[in-house]
């Protein structure tokens, strides 16, 4: 179970990497896309030091990958450019890899936790013949 | 238990350093928007085997006959009074930006900056434009001699530090500046005056000329930075 959530963090930790270093040709672009970016790496970097909250891993992922969509398909309705999509470039791409990938693995972890805690149906059915014979027992 | 918190995340920071290091040596930043539509990568060798020195040319030349374009479509409109004025101004801005970004990637991002917004710069110089043409339409004559010493402070200004930054010499750079002023200005003025035969041919020479110009700044460029 520790292993989908340590992919997940290297993976988010990774994509903070490339956001810190695409930061400063942002900044020259327009300081609220720096600054962005600036967010998004420590708020990345954060989160893969403190991977506690599973809730706010796929979250905060899965919206980077939202908003990177919506930049390259219509365009980002404020900045220099304002509703011009933005042209794939190869770090964009692998940062989006990356933050799906830790998506992935979260919501994997999740499903794998969930399934364990989910009692089997003949130990449910000898559950319920045990109440049966200590009803009748009384 | 401490300790193995304190590495975990040496560890996390670690990595991404790393991968912050190395997608900043690879200097393959993500595409620009205005490097979807009118900025070629200046300094990568293209699918073909152009070199470098071919590619900055091509991208130059394209850049700058587009701003000439742009430029006589915008003041013309503008003069007009056309509604086309704001769209065709946005997409010269965006040229611009282009422009800078491509300067930036050759003498890094403070230059492409300066190049763009500093004083009597770039951005100012299509400003200077829009007070003539605005002053033209006016009739202020006023107006039209201060936005022509505005241009002429540009021409100055910006030639040297073109001139500067590529090691050409500062009287040709400031020549070619001014060539391209007043082909631009007398372009208006003689659409202006209804003399629209005389204002297409002056329009098509302003934007062959932009092509001399990017092939000077290239040339310079490419013997500069040593491309081949």
């Amino acid at each position: 179970m520790k292993t989908f959530v340590a992919v997940a963090a290297v993976a988010t930790a990774a994509s903070a990497g490339i956001h810190f270093a695409v930061a400063p040709e942002h900044f020259h672009e327009w300081w609220g896309f720096g600054t962005f970016f600036v967010a998004c790496g420590v708020a990345q970097l954060v989160w893969a030091a403190f991977p506690s909250s599973a809730v706010i891993g796929i979250g905060g992922n899965a919206a980077l990958i939202a908003l990177w969509a919506f930049s390259r398909t219509t365009g980002l309705p404020f900045g220099p450019e304002a509703g011009m999509p933005e042209a794939m470039g190869p770090l964009d791409v692998a940062s989006v890899l990356l933050e799906g990938a830790a998506v992935v693995a979260l919501v994997w972890n999740r499903v794998a936790a969930s399934a364990q805690s989910i009692p089997f149906p003949h130990i449910q059915e000898e559950n319920a013949c045990f109440a049966r014979a200590r009803a009748t027992s009384r | 238990m401490f300790r193995t918190r304190t590495r975990y995340i040496t560890l996390i920071v670690g990595i991404a350093a790393a991968v912050a290091l190395a997608a900043t040596a690879t200097g393959c930043g993500s595409e620009s928007k205005a490097s979807a539509s009118t900025q070629p990568k200046m300094t990568h060798m293209s699918p073909g085997g152009t070199s470098d020195a071919a590619n900055l040319r091509v991208a130059l030349d394209n850049l700058l006959g587009e701003h000439a374009a742009l430029a006589m479509n915008a003041t013309n409109a503008g003069y007009s009074g056309l509604k086309s004025f704001p769209s065709i101004a946005a997409q010269l801005d965006k040229n611009s930006v282009a422009l800078s970004k491509a300067i930036g990637s050759v003498y890094g991002n403070a230059a492409g900056n300066t190049f763009l917004n500093g004083k009597d710069m770039w951005r100012d110089h299509i400003k200077f434009f829009v007070d003539y043409t605005v002053a033209l339409a006016s009739h202020d004559n006023a107006g039209q001699k201060a936005a022509v010493a505005n241009l002429g402070k540009y021409v100055s200004k910006f030639g040297a530090f073109l001139a500067g930054a590529t090691g050409l010499p500062k009287a040709a750079v400031q020549n070619d500046l001014l060539a391209h002023v007043t082909e631009l200005k007398q372009q208006l003025d003689l659409y202006a005056a209804g003399n629209y035969a005389a204002a297409a041919k002056t329009y098509d020479n302003a934007y062959q000329h932009m092509f001399m110009t990017g092939d000077l700044l290239a040339a310079a460029i490419a013997k500069q930075k040593h491309l081949s």
